[in-house]
């Protein structure tokens, strides 16, 4: 019984966690149509980021706020001045941009290899949050509370500005019927280049709150990217609440397989994958006729 | 107040609109008439830049348009409401109409949503819901109230009494030439040839791509051969 919660809880702050990246990738994706591989690089930049100001300032609270910032600008420049310009000349397809946005990837882990090397580096856990909380008769670490308090309040944000703000419905509208959307007057291009922008600076949020959890190093983008993804098609490609319902599903079917069956962890959620796409393409929480 | 010159319109190797000239006076209602397929939808999205393969002249309130992405064609005054009237299907009436006020903010004859309220009392019941759930009538007025609550210089309107009911057409036709009383300018496409000849000062009848007759109201009506060879009416 006490494993099962703890490992309900490390379900829960993995799927947080997880959730972090997928939602920003699947926005991108129902939005602007562009399958972004390179999403996982943000995840690493934010993390060196944080690691850098943690170690400049002393304060993980800095790193926490001022990590995602390079990725945000990153990514906005990325949609602003790459992606989108390609995509509009009708000439690059999604393979293009998918395979383009897959040497970003990779040369961010490159470059960053260059730049500090291929050794672990770690954020301290900030003192506040380093010790445990005793919670169902559990004594359980603070952080992954915080972790999946975190989640849980961007979701809860997330959602209230796509169902309950003008930007949210610029948005919607935008996913409905673009070309209508930029005859009402408004810049979408400049919008969807803001929305990549927060989609990286949550990646990049992730990989700050990862740090002290787990190791920092070079190719810790690629290696997420992939159960991102699953969650992503799991979940209906660009579904925000599916996004959240899917995290929970993949971080659960994570953390249940490493303690119960830890034999099969490493297929689990592949298999998740596969059965999904046989049984429902468009994702679970998908409308049929979303699928791109 | 509009001019269009010799515009040229591609989809891939097909030359769909060969040199289209028309023009729109202030306070005029123009009617662009001709079969289907003839370019008139064509036409309409090739003056607010949503055709990629263009090519011609377009000037507005002497600015020239025909290089502007779309959003600063819609922010020159121009509104437009689609053959399809592009509702958003996740997006309620208000929200409808919010995103046009808002990236109409620079305007200064911008209205309210309670203009359109009371152009359309039927959607102010409606408010609420999505756009997804309005009948085809009620999305055409919102089509409509989302286009005019910019307060613009221009209406471009693409078959607006396409599968409506009659008597809706009725209300329709009543509302438009409201409009066109108040005096905006309105280009309209339709192939409804009385709700045309009704509202038009003057006509342009299209064909493959190129105007064959151009004139008043009247004289359409009085010119049988044209009437017979382009519009079967
Ligand atoms: N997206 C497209 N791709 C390729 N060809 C197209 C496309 N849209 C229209 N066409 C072709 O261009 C020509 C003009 O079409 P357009 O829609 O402008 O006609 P229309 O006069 O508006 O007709 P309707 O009265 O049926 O609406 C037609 O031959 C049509 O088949
Ligand atoms: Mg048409």
């Amino acid at each position: 019984m006490q494993l099962f919660l703890t490992q309900i809880l490390n379900g829960l702050q993995l799927s947080m966690l997880v959730f972090l990246l997928a939602v920003g990738l699947t926005l991108i994706f129902g939005l602007m149509n562009i399958l972004n591989l390179a999403h996982g690089a943000f995840f690493t930049l934010g993390a060196y980021c944080g690691v850098a100001i943690a170690a400049a300032t002393g304060s993980y609270w800095s790193a926490l706020v001022m990590g995602p910032v390079l990725p945000f600008v990153v990514g906005f420049a990325l949609q602003l001045l790459v992606l989108q310009p390609l995509a509009e000349r009708g000439r690059s397809t999604h393979l293009d941009l998918a395979l383009l946005t897959f040497g970003l990837l990779f040369a961010t882990a490159g470059a960053v290899e260059w730049l500090y090397g291929s050794a672990f580096h770690a954020i301290p856990t900030p003192a506040l949050l380093s010790g445990h909380v005793s919670l169902l008769g559990l004594s359980y670490p603070a952080y992954r509370l915080f972790i999946i308090g975190i989640g849980l309040a961007v979701a809860v944000g997330l959602n209230f500005i796509f169902d309950r703000t003008l930007i949210g419905a610029t948005l919607r509208a935008g996913v409905d019927d673009r070309a209508m959307v930029t005859a009402l007057g408004v810049n979408i291009n400049v919008l969807f280049a803001v929305v990549f922008g927060l989609g990286a600076a949550l990646a990049g949020l992730a990989g700050v709150v990862a740090a002290p959890l787990m190791s920092v190093y070079s190719q810790m983008g690629i290696a997420i990217v992939v159960e991102t993804f699953v969650v992503v098609v799991v979940g209906g490609l660009g579904n925000l609440k599916g996004s959240f319902y899917a995290s929970l599903i993949v971080g659960m079917t994570d953390a249940m397989s490493q303690a119960y069956l830890p034999e099969v962890e490493m297929f689990a959620v592949y298999a998740l994958l596969i059965g999904v796409m046989i049984v429902r393409p468009q994702g679970l929480f998908g409308r049929v006729g979303r699928v791109a | 107040m509009l001019e269009v010159k010799d515009l040229h319109a591609y989809y891939g190797d097909s030359h769909v609109l060969q040199g289209v000239s028309l023009e729109v006076g202030a306070s005029e209602c123009v009617a662009l008439l001709g079969r289907n397929g003839a370019g008139k939808s064509t036409t309409l999205k090739s003056i607010v830049g949503l055709i990629p393969s263009r090519r011609g002249k377009v000037v507005f309130k002497n600015r020239q348009l025909d290089r502007l992405p779309t959003h600063r064609v819609a922010r020159a005054g121009i509104a437009y409401v689609p053959e399809d009237r592009g509702i958003f299907p996740t997006v309620t009436v208000d929200e409808h109409l919010g995103i046009a006020l808002k990236a109409a903010r620079g305007r200064s004859s911008r209205r309210t949503a309670d203009y359109v309220y009371q152009l359309f009392p039927r959607l102010a019941e409606r408010r609420r819901n999505l756009g997804g759930q309005l009948s085809g009538g009620e999305q055409q007025m919102l089509a409509i109230g989302r286009a005019l609550v910019s307060g613009p210089d221009l209406l471009i309107l693409d078959e607006p009494s396409e599968g409506l009911a009659p008597v809706i057409i009725d209300s329709l036709a009543e509302v438009l030439n409201a409009i066109k009383s108040e005096g905006t300018p309105i280009l309209l496409v339709e192939q409804n040839y009385h709700l045309a000849t009704y509202l038009a000062h003057r006509v342009y009848v299209l064909s493959q791509g190129l105007i064959r007759f151009s004139g008043t109201t009247s004289a359409l009506i009085a010119d049988e051969t044209v009437r017979r060879t382009y519009l079967s009416v």
